[in-house]
């Protein structure tokens, strides 16, 4: 009835009524649904050809769908296999198979999916039919920082992008700063760098990126938008708790594994132990594993708890037995009271806890989904040997799902995106790339920082980000870099840092920075308006980088930042009394917000600005302009 | 494409919103590309019927505003007497004597009920038209998902540099985006429009800067603003978006329409007077304001309904009488100027109160009964539907749901109350759940 729309189904019409679909549905109704033919022969796997390649532009084939049996006998199921092309504008694909790629360029995938099985066929579209203007020795002549650039050029060869030109200086301490640290440089250290002859000074600048004062804060925020409960559900001192947890972990550069250790098999009270506000805000073995396979595996498992993925392998079985290993969890002490939520509770290992398939009832047993677990001491806890699962040399998630995640937050997207959804049929672009950046991290002993310098130092992560003729189309392949909004937090801190004048932060050090916010109910109409998580909403950990009307209004026009760029304590009143010429005074400006000195042009048009009488409303007028401008707004 | 993360860091979440997992599948870059193009509103002509929703935020008691019980027992009568209304037959308690004379205009719903007695849950589903799915205590501040404002937002988008979807001084606790996201939420107008010194934030000048030096900060901006721009399409330069929204704040600082509409001043002494020099009812003013010049759904949050005590003290005073004399010279005055026929007014609060007087001169938390009162956008005057057991204890004929409601108010606004949206996760998910608009809001 659902599916042919006789009543209504939210997945949309699926089938019609005199299709040969339906009629096989009535009929195995009428049969009494039998569930399995006695005898029958068990599918094992599928396979399908051609499985991938290189393939031209307009060029249209045949797929092939091969179903195998346990009995070593075959089928050809191209008619009964289920088809759907990871990137339409690329590559189309019929009911039957029937595949045809367009007239435009990159990766795309036809996954053929049959009785839960799935098998993939992998293209690679490149730009261009013939290598006449991109020679192999134009792509053979780049230079290469490390090993990021060798899979990186290979990759962009097939596809037959050419990576953008290497940014300058002024970019690069801007874009790396803002990346890694949240915080704009420094005059001093501009100029320190800019003036700097040598030819490493990216690759030492880097490295005093990495133990900046707020890198740990900055890069614990993007934890704890994806981990932090609602302070009203969890409580104020227990989300209080765990937020300056998290900062300690990342200020500390904890190996990233023991940082999740310290998650997954927490013990403790939530005033004491950090970790157990997650708990207590996700209080059944069913949330927590819907919470810890999308953070920390990239795996959303949440439509399994119902349902069969509609388009992945994961099912009931793998959710329910992947929650087994939360389920000897226990509690004791005060359980959550919203809106104070103020008791304390203690999560502890007591065996004996059991998870039950809903439809089935059967007791499961802790296994990771789609795998299967050696018998384990019933007293031992199995959130351990969940851990020892997931860090497997075997195991193909935990490391990736990081990497592609610490990526992301450089390249503006991951090389799987949405970052916590891999799945078959959501393929990674780069491939080797990430597989490659996956185990070097695990080399380094799980290394944020390490694996932070390795991208920084890379010539892509270094690429400009105006494209040139082959790669202007590219918006996911990572030939140049591209353009971001910054983010709430920190555009509150640098337009902070440049004014010298603070916002208040209610309940925070009256030094305290955007990025050191920890509840939403902290108010700021900046950062409301720029958007930042709200643990309030579930799902929580939504942000829109994109620009929107409030956010321009509030740059032109809010009271506040005038109040900044007026107040007598600020920056422009320090610059007015400090006897600079009006030259200097502009290429000061330029270096606290661009990074850069102004060119020729720029300064006539600058110190024209200040020349009109009034020097005090020139300097707020120009560093207006700077600051509604798209140089400043966005890191490129 | 601007890089706009999601469940922190990935797809834009719109993406998802508009095309689903089944569309994620297949989303190519001809679809991202569209969807950018169209970041601010999937619907820019729709329907043109504007929303004011006066939130009375507790839970407005219906016994001693819409739907008074003169013959019930007095320890559920309570002290007040009821008066008719401007609609023979139809009677209202004696504390809200402007809004009878205004029943000619209204329908008043009496029979919509729920089950959800706490204020976070009864919040959640009269701002969302949806349950929350686990139980949300009182004084919890939860969404599960987008209020009516955000939606509106959602189809119509920014209009003429103005955010679709306001709320003064404050927004609900339920009244955000949940998976809409950030530019959906409301833009607040905090302050008090009845002091002297009261400005609309951020759409007209700071008070120090002269338009003529505004000018030439904008002048400045665009000579030095020296980003290259990369103009291809398909390059997808966020900073192109970003160049299109200034423009719309330029516009709607530079345009004397609109910024005489942020100006209260403007309006008569004698209208501002007939609806009550007072913060609400200055309020109730600027949102008729907002919405002429282009503003679709204006939240006005007023507070203080959940009188567990002192009741009947509190309903003589200022308190009722601001809401009385506020809200009845709104729908008066939206009548006079002709503008009722695209303005709807909706005052409501998440429940009813408890039949039975307590021990504090109080009512408590009853979501069983309550009373809804709707105006304009061709929603018949004079008209009761439905009705509460004769002690008013229960929604007892013609009930209706939450549900319907929020597909009523989405009809009314032209929004399509059976469309699936998308989570982030790609999970679907109904605008509204079941329901139907209520017929006698529609003849």
């Amino acid at each position: 009835m659902k599916p042919s729309l006789r009543t209504p189904h939210e997945g949309g019409k699926q089938l019609e009524e005199d299709s040969a679909f339906y009629q096989t549905l009535v009929n195995w109704i009428h049969q009494g649904m039998p569930f399995l033919q006695e005898g029958a022969p068990k599918l094992t796997s599928i396979e399908i050809n051609p499985s991938g390649g290189r393939l031209l532009k307009n060029t249209a084939f045949q797929l092939q769908v091969i179903a195998h049996y346990d009995n070593e006998s075959m089928r050809d199921i191209t008619h009964l296999a289920e088809y759907q092309s990871t990137d339409k504008d690329l590559l189309e694909v019929s009911h039957e198979g029937q595949t045809q790629s367009l007239d435009r360029d990159g990766q795309a995938v036809v996954i053929a999916r049959f009785s839960g099985l799935i098998a993939e066929s992998r293209w690679i579209i490149p730009r261009v039919t013939s290598t006449k203007d991109l020679t192999k020795e134009l792509f053979a002549n780049l230079s290469t920082e490390n090993f990021i650039d060798t899979y990186a050029n290979d990759y962009l060869e097939k596809l037959g992008y050419l990576p953008s030109d290497l940014c300058s200086d002024s970019e690069f301490i801007r874009r790396s700063a803002l990346d890694a640290t949240g915080c704009l440089p420094s005059v001093e250290k501009t100029r320190q760098f800019l003036s700097d002859p040598s030819p490493d000074k990216r690759k030492r600048w880097i490295r005093d990126l990495l133990s900046h004062r707020w890198v740990g804060d900055y890069w614990a925020n993007k934890w704890t938008d994806l981990l932090r409960p609602n302070p009203d559900r969890a409580g104020i001192k227990s989300v209080f708790m765990f937020d300056q947890w998290v900062r300690d972990c990342f200020r500390n550069n904890m190996p990233y594994d023991d940082f999740v250790r310290s998650i997954l098999t927490l013990e403790g009270n939530n005033h004491q132990a950090g970790p157990a506000a997650i708990y207590r805000d996700k209080r059944s073995p069913e949330d927590r594993t819907v919470l810890f396979s999308q953070v920390f595996l990239g795996v959303r498992l949440e439509c399994a708890k119902c349902h069969h993925h509609p388009f992945e392998k994961w099912g009931q079985e793998d959710f329910y037995q992947t929650a087994a290993f939360f389920g000897s969890v226990a509690q004791k002490g005060a359980g959550v009271s919203p809106p104070i939520s103020a008791g304390t509770e203690t999560f502890f290992f007591r065996k004996g806890g059991e998870v039950k398939h809903p439809r089935t009832e059967e007791v499961m047993q802790p296994a990771p989904p789609g795998g299967q677990l050696n018998n384990y001491p019933e007293t031992s806890d199995p959130r351990t040997a969940w851990m020892d699962w997931m860090l497997h040399p075997d195991n193909p998630y935990f490391a990736q799902a990081v990497v592609n995640r610490v990526w992301s937050a450089f390249f503006g997207r991951g090389f799987v995106d949405p970052v916590d959804d891999f799945r078959t049929s959501n393929p990674p672009v780069h491939a080797p790339l990430l597989e490659a950046l996956a185990q070097d991290f695990v080399k380094n002993g799980y290394n944020l920082r390490q694996l932070m310098r390795r991208i920084m130092e890379s010539r892509l992560y270094q690429l400009s980000s105006l494209p040139n003729e082959s790669n202007v189309t590219d918006n996911q392949y990572f030939s140049r870099y591209y353009r971001k909004r910054l983010p709430a937090e920190v555009l509150l801190d640098a337009v902070t840092d440049i004014t010298a004048v603070a916002d208040y932060l209610e309940g925070l050090p009256q030094d305290a920075r955007a990025i050191e916010t920890w509840n939403f109910k902290i108010n700021s109409e900046f950062m409301d308006a720029f958007d930042r998580p709200n643990s309030s909403s579930d799902p929580p950990c939504v942000r829109i980088n994109q620009p929107s009307v409030v956010q321009s209004l509030h740059m032109m026009h809010s009271e506040n930042l005038q109040s900044k760029l007026a107040s007598e304590k600020g920056w422009i009143e320090t610059l007015i009394n400090s006897g600079l010429s009006n030259d200097a005074t502009v290429d000061e400006v330029y270096l606290k917000l661009f990074c850069r000195f102004p060119s020729d042009v720029e300064r006539s048009i600058a110190v024209s600005s200040l020349l009109g009488g009034n020097a005090r409303a020139g300097l707020e007028d120009l560093v207006w302009a700077l600051l509604n401008s798209a140089e400043f707004v966005f890191n490129h | 494409m601007s890089r706009t993360t999601i469940n922190c860091e990935g797809i834009t979440r719109r993406d998802f919103l508009q095309i689903g997992l089944g569309g994620t599948m297949g989303l190519g870059l001809c679809d991202l590309l569209r969807l950018q193009a169209n970041t601010q509103g999937k619907n820019q002509k729709g329907s043109k019927t504007k929303c004011i929703l006066v939130w009375l935020d507790g839970g407005p008691s219906h016994y001693e505003t819409f739907d008074p019980k003169p013959d019930a027992p007095s320890d559920i009568r309570g002290e007040f007497k009821s008066i008719p209304t401007s609609v023979p037959g139809i009677h209202f308690s004696e504390v809200v004597p402007n809004l009878a004379k205004v029943m000619d205009k209204s329908t008043i719903i009496r029979s919509i009920c729920h089950k959800d007695p706490n204020h976070g849950g009864g919040n959640h589903y009269m701002m969302t038209g949806a349950p929350t799915p686990v139980p949300v205590a009182c004084g919890a501040f939860v969404t599960f998902h987008p209020s009516y404002g955000s939606m509106i937002s959602y189809e119509r988008g920014i209009r003429g540099g103005l955010p679709a979807y306001m709320s003064l001084p404050r927004m609900s606790r339920s009244g955000g985006p949940n998976f809409l996201g950030g530019q959906h939420a409301p833009f607040v107008i905090g302050g008090n429009p009845n002091g002297e010194s009261f400005r609309v934030r951020d759409v007209v000048l700071p008070k120090s800067i002269s338009e003529s030096r505004a000018k030439n900060r904008r002048e400045l901006r665009e000579q030095l603003d020296r980003l290259k721009r990369i103009q291809d399409p398909l390059a997808a330069d966020p900073t192109i978006t970003f160049d299109q929204f200034y423009e719309q704040g330029v516009d709607l600082v530079t345009s004397p329409q609109a910024q005489s509409a942020f100006d209260i001043h403007q309006e008569s002494d004698t209208i501002r007077d007939q609806y009550g020099r007072n913060d609400l009812g200055q309020r109730l003013l600027m949102a008729r304001r907002l919405t002429e010049v282009g503003v679709s759904f204006v939240t006005v949050y007023y507070g203080g309904w959940d009188n567990h005590t002192n009741l009947f003290s509190r309903f003589k005073g200022s308190f009722m009488s601001k809401l009385d004399q506020g809200l009845a010279s709104l729908i008066k005055d939206l009548h006079d100027r002709g503008s009722a026929e695209n303005t709807m007014v909706i005052c409501l609060g998440e429940f009813g109160r408890t039949p039975k007087i307590n021990k504090d001169a109080g009512r408590d938390h009853w979501p069983h009964a309550m009373s809804v009162l709707m105006s304009g956008a061709g929603i018949p005057g004079g008209q009761i539907v439905g009705a509460t057991d004769a002690r008013g204890f229960y929604a007892s004929d013609n009930v209706y749901s939450p549900e319907d409601f929020a597909a009523s108010l989405y009809t009314k606004m032209g929004i399509d109350p059976t469309q699936t949206l998308y989570q982030s996760t790609g999970r679907p998910i109904r605008l509204v759940n079941g329901g139907s608009p209520i017929k006698e809001l529609f003849t």
